[in-house]
């Protein structure tokens, strides 16, 4: 042999044995139990009584909106007269400008 | 039995009456005596006309940071509070303008015929950088606490009188008052009239404080004419105002001090609208000429009758 002829002998070896390992993997995995499991009772189907569905609101369709006005309105004092000032001591302290 | 104890003297360049209803007259004696002296300390320190006063040196920093009392910091809270809520009509930066009109003295020494400096660019107080009692005066920046500080000292003497018995304190026409004379459901406070005549209305003030501003007063005559001490921020230039005086009453001297001022500087419109956005204050409107008008608040609370019973 030569060495093409080695070469070629040995791809053909790794291919066979490739698929050979794949073959024999699946088939474990697929016919071996899975470890610890466990099997769940089947539930038998029963039947459910929802309540009615009420009926959706009629739609109608909205109002046109106007033009909108917001006032606000602000308390301003009203100023008025003061009543007329009665005799006043000269004892008295008196508010003034300083 | 309370005595009734009284003391005036001369400070802050005006005269300043005190009086308590005390356990003894001795008891009220102490105590007008302690506040009188707490009135010189508070005029030493914020006095702008002192060069030693803890005012002059913070406007003398210009540029450069210092940490102040703690008077001064809560003077400039108070301050800084009050700009704010007036939407930058109280200034305490218009020191410049102000002098620049003249009163770069105290108002007895003002010179008429001074010549008067140019205009200066200036900030605004809200540029007075703040951290807890370390401030920071950015350079050109100078302020005047007089539109604020007779009325704060009034509520602190107040306070401390109050302690005492029934007080009123009258700091050159702002009054605060503590408790009721015995007897009486609130003191009596007349409105001064600025053309001179018979007070224009009797106030009965049970609690909290009234302080007037006007024009008519602190006037003096200069090269453009006549100036007074009210300087509008806005223009840098003694207001011109459709009123002489307006009366604020609210539960604290500081803020009536400094809404007072600030009702006068408003233009006429703006004025109503000024005045609802300082809760619990009541104004008289005194104009230059015509009738004093009020707010409901102010006017519930004039004397309609006979003064009687006066207790101050």
């Amino acid at each position: 042999m030569n060495k093409k002829e080695i070469g070629s002998a040995l791809r053909r070896g790794v291919l066979a044995g490739t698929i050979a390992g794949s073959v024999a993997g699946f088939a474990a995995f697929a016919v071996a139990p899975a470890y610890g499991e466990t099997r769940v009772p089947a539930v038998a189907p029963s039947s459910v009584d929802l309540p009615p569905v009420p009926p959706l609101p009629s739609l109608a369709p909205l109002p046109k909106v106007g033009s909108v006005s917001v006032t606000t309105r602000v308390s301003l004092p009203a100023f008025r007269p003061l009543p007329p000032a009665p005799a006043v001591p000269a004892t008295v302290p008196t508010t003034r400008a300083s | 039995m309370t005595e009734r104890v009284e003391r005036s003297f001369r400070a802050m360049g005006t005269t300043m009456r005190l009086v308590v209803f005390a356990a003894s007259a001795a008891a009220g004696e102490r105590a007008l005596a302690s506040a009188e002296a707490r009135t010189r300390a508070i005029e030493a320190r914020f006095s702008r006309f002192e060069a030693t006063s803890e005012l002059s040196r913070i406007n003398a920093l210009g540029g450069s940071s210092v940490v102040v009392s703690a008077e001064m910091s809560e003077v400039l809270d108070l301050a800084r509070e009050q700009h704010e809520a007036t939407g930058g009509l109280f200034d305490p930066a218009i020191l410049p303008d102000l002098e620049r009109a003249g009163y770069d003295r105290t108002f007895e020494d003002i010179d008429p015929a001074a010549d008067r400096r140019d205009a200066v660019a200036h900030g605004t107080f809200a540029e007075l950088r703040r951290d807890g009692r370390l401030v920071l005066v950015p350079p050109g920046l100078r302020i005047d606490l007089g539109g604020i500080v007779k009325g704060w000292s009034a509520d602190r003497v107040a306070d401390a009188l109050g302690d005492v018995g029934p007080a009123l304190v009258d700091l050159g026409g702002d009054i605060a008052v503590r408790g009721t004379p015995p007897g009486e459901t609130a003191w009596t406070v007349a409105v001064e009239d600025p053309s001179g005549g018979a007070p224009l209305a009797a106030l009965r003030i049970a609690s909290g404080a009234v302080a007037t501003s006007g024009t008519y007063r602190r006037r003096w005559s200069g090269p453009g004419g006549a100036m007074h001490h009210l300087i509008d921020p806005r223009t840098g230039l003694p207001a011109e105002s459709d009123l002489a005086a307006v009366v604020a009453l609210h539960p604290r001297a500081a803020v009536a001090d400094v809404w007072a001022k600030c009702v006068l500087l408003e233009a006429p419109a703006r004025r109503a609208a000024l005045v609802v956005s300082c809760p619990g204050l009541e104004v008289i409107l005194v104009p230059l000429s015509g009738s004093p008008v009020g707010t409901p608040g102010a006017l519930a609370r004039c004397v309609a009758g006979t003064v009687s019973g006066v207790a101050a």
